[in-house]
């Protein structure tokens, strides 16, 4: 009994001594801190200046990509998008942040396309897998919900809703050190995205350029995927389905003369064969992730 | 006794380990909405906070900016939370090209929130350059937002 109280006391003078040094503030501006480092060695004359070797990029919004397909002329087809009635089948915690994705780019679809009851629905089921997944903030306790159906008719308002999810799905990996499951998201985004977009695309329709574009960014989209750090998170096959879709793309005669530096992606002109290639993998690997 | 240091413990753990977050005097998220107040009318698009530390040597750190041809953007950064200023700068091209055209400079200007808005739109490369740091090691935080203009065709229901 000692013992335990002498352990007792120890862990309270730790405690108490780690509390009060928690509790000093921050540096502030101007303020000096005790972490001061050896000034000797610097040899002024030299130019000394390192350079990251990180690669660092940001990823678009889905958004975006969404309304620049519209723009592009997609048009709003029932029963392409993933049904809501698939809910029930993600079960997983992989099969929940991935359709998560899907379902935040159907939505985005449906809402472009002023499709109310879709919006509806799908909205809702986004809602459920942020609740699932941990999220619940983003939707501010049912209060963007009720916000998002009684704006239901105005999409200005609708979208700016879409935006604050999106933005408040970022602050909450950031707060939560998470920030690279936003990787996950997205790619599961995209992907939703270039399948809904590659339903109409041929070498003549006006999204085919657009959806060439897209692939500028997969190498981004693929080596974040592949940096998130959840081991419980199975997103193998995903990578996999990735890489494959980079690798048909690559394969493409056009696409070998991006290796000149004047070619951007804007200029590559796909046949129709390529196309219904690239779209085959973008299919392939969509249904992966929605069936769960 | 050993209930009382069970709490005490528990209270310091956290308290060390949110101080430890919190380290580089940054309020990520208050930095981040007044970014976006900036953004207006841009729509919100991406974030990306990178912590900076000033070392006893200068440095550099690039972020890949992806925008897509024919759309308008506008990139704000916040500097609020950083304690020494770090140069912006934004290029046509990765750090691997000599040759690359410098598309906006924040040197000289001392304002804490900056932005550029790109005439033409494709993909660019943004580079902070941390100066050394003056005897004292010391962090701080710097945010980016991105913003893009969303237009978007409907059809009447």
């Amino acid at each position: 009994m000692k013992k335990i109280n002498n352990i007792a006391k120890t862990c309270v003078f730790i405690g108490a001594t780690s509390f009060v040094f928690a509790c000093t503030d921050a540096p502030k501006q101007n303020e000096t801190t005790t972490d001061v480092f050896e000034v000797e060695e610097i040899v002024e004359e030299a130019p000394i200046e390192t350079e990251s070797m990180e690669h660092d990029f940001v990823l678009p919004s889905p958004i975006q990509i969404a309304a620049m397909f519209n723009r592009s002329g997609l048009k709003f087809e029932g029963g392409i998008a993933n049904p809501t009635s698939n809910l029930s089948n993600y079960n997983t915690k992989t099969a929940r942040y991935l359709n998560f994705g899907v379902y935040s780019a159907d939505l985005a679809y449906a809402v472009l396309n002023s499709e109310r009851q879709a919006s509806l629905d799908y909205i809702n089921v986004v809602r459920d897998l942020s609740d699932k997944i941990g999220m619940p903030s983003i939707f501010d306790g049912g209060t963007l919900l009720t916000s998002f159906e009684k704006n239901i008719d105005n999409q200005d308002s609708i979208l700016a809703i879409l935006t604050t999810i999106k933005s408040r799905t970022d602050d909450y990996l950031m707060e939560n050190n998470d920030a690279s499951k936003e990787a996950v998201f997205f790619a599961a985004a995209w992907v939703e995205g270039m399948y809904l977009g590659s339903i109409s695309a041929t070498s003549e329709s006006s999204i085919t350029p657009r959806i060439i574009e897209q692939m500028s960014i997969l190498h981004n989209v693929i080596g974040a995927v592949k940096a998130q750090n959840d081991e419980s998170l199975d997103v193998s096959f995903l990578v996999k389905g990735l890489e494959e879709i980079q690798d048909t793309f690559e394969g493409f005669e056009e696409v070998k003369s991006l290796d000149n530096p004047e070619v951007s992606f804007s200029d590559i002109n796909l046949t129709n064969e390529e196309i219904t290639l690239l779209n085959q993998e973008i299919e392939t690997l969509r249904t992966a992730i929605i069936n769960g | 006794m050993k209930k009382l240091a069970i709490a005490f413990f528990s209270i310091a753990t956290i308290t060390v380990l949110s101080s430890a977050i919190s380290d580089t005097n940054c309020d990520t998220k208050i930095l981040k909405k007044e970014g976006i107040t900036e953004l207006n009318p841009f729509y919100y698009s991406a974030s990306k906070v990178n912590v900076v530390n000033y070392d006893y040597r200068a440095s550099r750190k690039e972020i890949e900016v992806p925008l897509f041809k024919g759309e308008k953007y506008k990139m704000v950064f916040n500097k609020k939370g950083l304690p020494k200023d770090v140069v912006v700068d934004i290029f046509d091209k990765d750090k691997s090209h000599a040759n690359r055209k410098s598309l906006f400079t924040s040197e000289g200007n001392s304002a804490e929130i900056i932005s550029y808005s790109p005439e033409k739109s494709k993909k660019m490369y943004v580079r902070y350059t941390i100066p050394k740091a003056d005897k004292v090691k010391e962090s701080g935080c710097i945010v980016f937002i991105l913003g893009y203009q969303l237009t978007f065709v409907t059809e009447e229901k």
